[in-house]
């Protein structure tokens, strides 16, 4: 099931072409799209919903042609 | 190529002065390089691998870097995401715990770094920060035995003399730039009151990291000069950074560098600083791609690993596979004087 909200932005897919790179972590929440505390380590990161309490985890930017290691 | 009174095309005689001669280059003979064709770029990086193994030899020292107190900052470095004064979607975090950190250095030896470098956004620390540090770093190097690197902005006399005193091993404060180009590129503190910072941390026996960030719009004269003025700094360290353009920064257009400018100045670096710790820093992901082993073989010998402060690294893991394909062992460097 895809992100109900661009990671990138914030915005829903029908406002976003898909703005999120491979090398920053996940900036908005994909379920409500509010913005994400995060706090990036040498070996992941993770970020917490300002508005619905998710949180979301990383680690890495994906090997060439990978897909994003996230959760 | 043209030949000097020996025979040599300038990538030989530069290669000779260095490895035989032990002699460093002028500026004028690294000008004379910087504007040689793509197609020597493979010799050049060749010639700047041999000079790192013959001034520094073929160890690589591994860092972890951690982003212990994230946004907020109230300087303007336009390629900043950091910055208070830019709608970034990078917003300021409270300072990390004590935990948090400790957690974040084993992490980091366990990935066989002998470095860890504490990064904090921030122009210089106030008392609360220089507290926390005190407390901090001697935390960490008991209890994870690592050296701890600092990155704190600008210090006064008596707090590097404080920083010294707790064990900081390195203090990281790059020059980023030139002095002719840094007020394009940051207006709230001057190019000398990073200058001066650097000259205070070597005056009270710290290891001075400085580095630096390519692709901002300096032209390759400016690269030059940032040479120049590295030298007058003397640094034990200096990250390699290509600029990763930031949404919402006033460079977020800037194209990247391209891949084999990247090798060219990686080169032009290590035939300039022959015996410094020459680290891959942020940015080489984007820049170079699959072109990384190459600038491991290019005058590259420390690479900072896993993810940078704000955005993501490449896994460690192929970090360690590029390292034993290459055979090149992970130790720890030190400047060779």
């Amino acid at each position: 099931m895809g992100a109900a909200f661009c990671t990138g932005c914030g915005r829903p897919p029908a406002a976003c072409g898909g703005c999120a790179r491979p090398s920053d972590p996940w900036r908005y929440c994909p379920d409500c799209g509010r913005w994400l505390a995060v706090q990036v380590t040498p070996t992941g990161w993770v970020g917490r919903c300002r508005g619905c309490g998710a949180e979301h985890h990383g680690s890495h930017q994906p090997p060439a042609g990978g897909a994003p290691v996230t959760g | 190529m043209a030949t000097d009174r020996h025979g040599d095309d300038p990538i030989s005689a530069a290669r000779r002065a260095l490895v035989d001669e032990r002699r460093q280059l002028t500026l004028d003979e690294l000008a004379a390089l910087a504007a040689l064709p793509d197609e020597d770029v493979p010799a050049l990086a060749e010639a700047a691998h041999a000079v790192r193994v013959a001034w520094c030899g073929d160890t690589v020292e591994i860092e972890g870097i951690l982003s212990a107190k994230t946004g907020g900052c109230p300087e303007d470095c336009h390629f900043c995401s950091q910055s208070s004064r830019f709608e970034t979607p990078v917003k300021a975090l409270p300072l990390l715990s004590d935990d948090e950190v400790l957690r974040a250095a084993r992490e980091t030896a366990e990935l066989g770094a002998s470095e860890f470098c504490i990064v904090y956004a921030v122009r210089g620390p106030d008392e609360r920060l220089m507290a926390h540090l005190e407390r901090l770093v001697p935390l960490v190097r008991r209890e994870v035995g690592i050296n701890v690197a600092v990155s704190a902005g600008i210090l006064t006399e008596d707090q590097a003399a404080r920083l010294r005193g707790v064990g900081v091993h390195r203090y990281n404060h790059n020059l980023e730039t030139a002095r002719s180009f840094f007020g394009r590129v940051v207006t709230t503190h001057t190019w000398e009151e990073r200058f001066e910072t650097c000259r205070l941390v070597r005056e009270h026996g710290m290891e001075l990291c400085c580095g630096v960030l390519l692709g901002m719009g300096e032209t390759d004269e400016q690269r030059i000069e940032l040479l120049g003025q590295l030298r007058e700094v003397d640094p034990a360290e200096v990250p390699v950074n290509f600029l990763d353009p930031r949404p919402g920064t006033p460079l977020a257009d800037r194209p990247l560098v391209a891949a084999m400018e990247a090798i060219r100045w990686i080169a032009l670096f290590r035939l300039a600083l022959p015996g410094v710790i020459l680290r891959y820093a942020g940015g080489r992901e984007v820049t170079l791609g699959d072109l990384q082993e190459m600038g491991m073989t290019a005058g590259i010998n420390a690479l900072i690993t896993g993810n940078y402060l704000t955005t993501l690294g490449r896994s460690p893991q192929e970090d360690i596979v590029m390292l034993k394909g290459l055979k090149m062992p992970i130790g720890t460097l030190s400047k060779v004087i």
